[in-house]
């Protein structure tokens, strides 16, 4: 195992920026994701690493060897495509066999490591099947078992489980988490989807447009989104944005968001005139943070009546969309709660929950 | 109401009966004639024909293999057809890859792409009688006039381009991941195409190579302006069907036959359409 250093990483097709001053340390033993929307350059952030694409500028370094000359082969890496590839003329032994044929181990030790995939991965009675008689499960398993089999210092995930439906997703999810840490493996996982990264990864780093937005743990950049596209692509529903103007009144800070106007903690606003480009600024809140409830609150507790505009019960949460102007807030509430569309609910924030966006840079303010 | 597909059915079974049998039926033909005797061909059991045959002979295939210029015209059929089928498959190959990975997964291929496979759909609207002459001219130069070499090279101008587009919509149809899988794994680029790309190429290739055996063996117009004293088998057929009588073309169209079926027969394997199966999950 090692770690993983890029360093200034510029990588472009054409006129198409794909990646841009990516800089990244990965950790030795790290599940480490990228997450983003596709087309956002992950990919080939992670066929950089893999060798399959070279940049324009920058290094790679894997453990201390600067690896920017080496072939994929060279690299001590092991790589699960998002379609697989396994080999279509080869069985599931011979798939797993593969790279350690090619790096010409003796067939005893063969035997044996490609015995210990396919008990890793529990699919030893598929051992002399093709892959064309395998489903999907099945192949990603072998795919996976192609790459632990050789002890490689880093692992290459590319989207390895977009393929699969959405509940064998879940339960791979699990168990790839746990399988690269039994074997304390150093992983790249690439995804778009959010969840994968949140409940998977040690660190995130969410890339938009070929750059680097943020790397952090997961729950900061949860809590903490450093711009707004972040906020916006992580959680389920995302955050609600409100666009809002700095206002003070009474020697209090407000954000008027039009139909009303939030009273902010002081040192927000001290932030805000501090940093932002303009009194204009993005309010944003998780559907979670916001409580809503039918009887109006003592008047000390800032609350503000609204309009329900539909009601999506989920099961174990009750989804409820509320008028703002001209914009919808998501709210998630508990689901014993008896609410009915064009009611009138009272709406209170969570005053340590609130996120503030500069405008025009989008960048995290508070 | 149940009759519909019950008749559909039956008109789609008669119809590959009727499709088999129009391929069948002259082979058979020729088959037959080349081992009855010459009565039956056109003498008096000659009508009403019959389907079964009434006399037994080897006299014509065995005739016909003692002649030494028909074996040698065999032997050079046979070699330059092969010779043909091996150059283009190689030729093709490599370029047909070239045409579909250069330049990457994430940009557009090779940008002449469109343009050579045009080139090479053009090169396929001249007939061969066209090609024929100027060809003869430049073997003669080139001393390959009448060689093994000189046909092939004749053969394999018709099928190169044929096989080019053959391989190049094989390789359209598998995914680059399968040679990165095997770089990453711990081949070069060179052996990654070999071990890994050809063998998942095969049914292209086996579909490219029976077309241009097929091609260069019964090619009659080139070969009759490209050779003058070696002539191969087409050539040999149409000159016996002038002067000889039915049972020895029948004969020679027989002797004809069964290269092709062999070949044919240990290339058909490859070509199974699921052959890719199971190896991508789209």
């Amino acid at each position: 195992m090692a770690d993983v250093q890029l360093i200034n990483i510029n990588k472009k097709f054409g006129s198409v920026v794909a990646n841009e001053n990516v800089n990244l340390h990965i950790k030795d033993g790290e599940f480490f994701t990228l997450l983003g929307p596709s087309g956002c350059g992950k990919t080939t952030t992670l066929r950089i690493i893999a060798g399959l694409e070279t940049p324009n500028t920058g290094e790679v370094y894997i453990g201390d060897r600067l690896v920017n000359e080496l072939p994929p082969g060279k690299r001590n890496i092991a790589m699960v495509f998002q379609n697989y590839a396994l080999y279509p003329h080869m069985t599931v032994f011979d798939n797993i066999a593969f790279p350690l044929k090619v790096a010409k181990l003796h067939k005893t030790e063969i035997t044996s490591k490609v015995n210990w995939a396919l008990d890793l991965l529990r699919i030893e009675e598929l051992e002399n099947r093709k892959p064309r008689q395998l489903s999907g499960g099945q192949q990603q398993r072998v795919a996976v078992g192609r790459a632990v089999v050789r002890q490689p210092d880093v692992f290459l995930l590319d989207e390895p489980l977009s393929n699969l439906d959405a509940l064998l997703r879940i339960r791979m999810r699990s168990e790839l988490k746990r399988l690269f840490r039994d074997i304390k493996a150093t992983v790249i996982y690439v995804t778009h989807d959010q969840v994968e990264a949140m409940t998977m990864a040690k660190r995130i780093a969410v890339m938009r447009f070929g750059k680097i937005e943020q790397i952090a743990i997961p729950h900061e950049i949860y809590h903490r989104p450093r711009t707004r596209f972040i906020a916006g692509f992580i959680g389920s529903p995302p955050m609600n944005f409100l666009e809002g103007t700095l206002t003070e009144k009474n020697e209090k800070s407000y954000i008027d968001l039009g139909p009303f106007s939030i009273k902010i903690p002081p040192k927000a606003a001290i932030l805000i005139k501090e940093k932002a480009t303009s009194s204009k600024v993005i309010f944003g809140i998780r559907p979670e943070d916001i409580v809503i409830q039918k009887e109006r609150p003592p008047r000390q507790v800032e609350s503000f009546a609204c309009e329900v505009y539909v009601v999506e019960p989920l099961g174990s949460e009750l989804l409820v969309n509320l008028n703002v102007g001209e914009d919808i807030v998501k709210v998630k509430t508990d689901p014993s709660m008896v609410v009915d569309m064009g009611e009138k609910v009272w709406t209170r924030f969570k005053k340590d929950k609130i996120h503030i966006f500069d405008s025009e840079t989008e960048e995290l303010i508070f | 109401m149940k009759l519909r597909p019950l008749f559909r059915s039956a008109a789609f079974t008669l119809l590959v009966i009727g499709v088999a049998f129009t391929i069948i039926f002259p082979l058979y033909v020729v088959t037959k004639n080349a081992f009855v005797e010459e009565k039956e061909i056109s003498g008096r059991l000659a009508w009403p024909w019959s389907p079964i045959p009434q006399t037994f002979t080897t006299d014509w295939v065995y005739y016909l293999l003692s002649e030494s210029d028909l074996v040698s015209s065999l032997t050079l059929t046979i070699f330059s057809t092969l010779l043909s089928v091996g150059i283009s498959l190689l030729l093709a190959t490599p370029a047909a890859w070239a045409l579909v990975r250069v330049g990457g997964k994430t940009n557009t291929g090779f940008r002449a792409t469109g343009f050579i496979l045009t080139f090479a759909v053009m090169s396929r609207m001249f007939p061969s009688i066209t090609v024929g002459i100027p060809l003869a001219v430049i073997l003669i130069r080139l001393m390959l006039h009448d060689t093994v070499l000189g046909l092939a090279i004749g053969f394999t101008l018709f099928s190169l381009p044929y096989s080019l587009i053959v391989m190049k919509s094989q390789f359209d149809t598998i995914p680059p991941e399968l040679e990165e899988a095997a770089m990453v794994d711990g081949y070069s680029r060179f052996s990654a195409f070999i071990r890994v790309t050809l063998p998942a190429a095969a049914p292209g290739m086996a579909t490219a190579a029976i077309f241009s055996f097929l091609f260069a063996w019964g090619e009659l117009t080139l070969p009759l302006l490209i050779t003058s004293a070696n002539r191969p088998l087409s050539v040999m057929i149409w000159r016996y069907l002038r002067g000889a009588t039915m049972a020895q073309g029948s004969a020679i169209a027989f002797i004809q036959l069964i290269p092709v079926l062999i070949f044919t027969y240990i290339l058909q394997r490859f070509l199974k359409p699921e052959y890719l199966a199971g190896a991508f999950k789209y």
